[in-house]
């Protein structure tokens, strides 16, 4: 049987509406449904952190999230981040420090580095380890993530129109 | 994405007497209540469970969530994230350990989600924030249309992953004595692999007075060293009411296997879990409390 759902939520900005399975997880819906595959299904159970997205500004996995609890919230995956071709601080910042390799876990490291900094976050290494300690990296190791949210978050008190 | 999400179906309720009635109406069709998912989501996906029956609780955030005084307790939502555990100020004052063990559920996007109520309910022995229940001697609330009962934490827990909680009930909220008194001393500690979200091989939490250079009222509270969470209540016992000092917490800690049952896991061995307890239970009573021991004693 399948029985489903309609739910409805803002997706990056655009109201949209899906016809889903209610446990359906979150990150199948964004992959799947809607096309937006820059939450990447790592681990499936909540440790690698590589499907983070914000659900109404607040940093979740999107492999827990069963779709029946986002209706009507606001959803921001990385595709949101850059404007046309102008990337997001953290983004320009994860490039010029060499803050990602394969990219598997980069999105998941911008979207909880976003949430972290938009809270008004910490930026200290123990503060940020702490915040950016939900997403394993395999390959380029943690320090030059650090090293980029930290020019990002500097930056963006710099220039107060940014937009951290 | 596994075929069997399609078999599972969720009912909504607006408010917490519309989820109430409808588990009276439902009572024995197996509907289960659904906060933040994190520990159901990785059951439906990593076993392929199917054909369950949820009560999914996210609008009853409002009613739910909140952190309060209530008259001499302290009274916790059962929706409270761990998020909302970490960050409130009232726990913070109230009792520490809430915070420090609330800080260990995974990471902050699992937080972000995990409730106090599902971490209590999903009743798993390796869960983080369950030993500080039962170090403070919590009492749980429990709502039907039947009405509302209180529940030691202590009685809640039957089994592993059994609990008293019947199939019309919620649970509502977690209730306590606040403990700022500085003559008490607590402890948490989360022992896992790594320090980030790591599956606890044992947890540990301990509160106890300390007047005049005596203990009193100790707990002595396990996680994932039992079917249960579990009281250490020889070792309480023998340090009632006396100093602590070496040769007692030596005996203390020799004393803890007397209630403690662990087993040989994936995560850890029995052997060790045991070995580590003790020195949790040094660490509480010496290190802790040493500072308060009189030297002529």
């Amino acid at each position: 049987m399948s029985e489903r759902t309609t739910i409805r939520f803002t997706l990056n900005g655009h109201a949209v509406e899906v016809s889903a399975p209610p446990m359906q997880r979150l990150l199948d819906v964004l992959r799947e449904t809607c096309g937006l595959t820059g939450a990447k299904n790592g681990c499936g159970e909540g440790d690698c952190g590589a499907c983070t997205v914000l659900v109404d500004g607040i940093a979740v996995v999107s492999c827990l999230v069963p779709v029946i609890q986002i209706d009507g919230a606001e959803i921001r995956t990385v595709e949101s981040l850059a404007q046309g071709d102008c990337l997001h601080p953290l983004q320009q910042a994860f490039l010029e420090r060499d803050g990602t390799q394969c990219g598997s876990c980069a999105s998941g490291f911008l979207m909880t580095a976003c949430s972290h900094l938009e809270h008004g976050g910490d930026t200290s290494d123990a503060e940020l380890r702490a915040a950016l300690s939900g997403v394993l990296c395999r390959c380029t190791g943690y320090n030059r993530v650090l090293e980029a949210v930290q020019q990002a978050a500097e930056g963006a008190g710099h220039h107060a129109g940014d937009r951290l | 994405m596994p075929a069997i999400v399609s078999d599972h179906r969720v009912h909504t309720p607006s408010d917490v007497d519309d989820a109430l009635r409808f588990l009276a109406d439902h009572r024995d069709e197996g509907w289960r209540p659904l906060a933040g998912g994190t520990d159901v989501m990785v059951g439906i996906y990593r076993d392929h469970t199917g054909g369950q029956r949820w009560l999914n609780l996210s609008r009853l955030q409002a009613p739910l969530a909140g952190i309060r005084r209530e008259d001499d307790l302290i009274r916790i939502g059962a929706l409270a994230t761990m998020a909302d555990l970490r960050k409130s100020s009232l726990l913070a004052a109230a009792c520490p350990l809430i915070g420090q063990a609330a800080a260990v559920v995974g990471a902050t996007q699992v937080q972000n989600r995990a409730t106090v109520g599902g971490n209590i309910v999903n009743g798993s022995p390796a869960g983080d924030t369950l030993p500080v229940w039962l170090a403070l001697d919590a009492e749980l609330e429990l709502a039907s249309t039947r009405g509302r009962r209180q529940v030691p934490y202590e009685q809640f827990m039957t089994g592993y992953r059994r609990t008293v909680l019947e199939s019309d009930e919620l649970l509502t909220a977690i209730l306590f004595r606040p403990r700022s008194d500085e003559r008490l001393r607590m402890y948490f500690r989360k022992v896992a692999p790594r320090a980030a979200q790591g599956i606890s091989k044992l947890v540990f939490a301990a509160i106890a007075g300390l007047e005049d250079g005596y203990l009193h009222e100790v707990r002595l509270a396990f996680g994932s060293m039992g079917p249960t969470t579990i009281r250490a209540r020889a070792a309480e016992q023998l340090a009632e009411g006396k100093p602590p000092s070496l040769s007692l917490v030596e005996k203390a800690a020799e004393t803890l296997a007397r209630d403690l049952t662990p087993i040989d896991d994936h995560r850890s061995t029995a052997d060790y879990r045991h070995r580590v307890a003790r020195n949790l239970v040094r660490e509480f009573l010496a290190g802790n409390l040493g500072d308060h021991i009189p030297a002529a004693r």
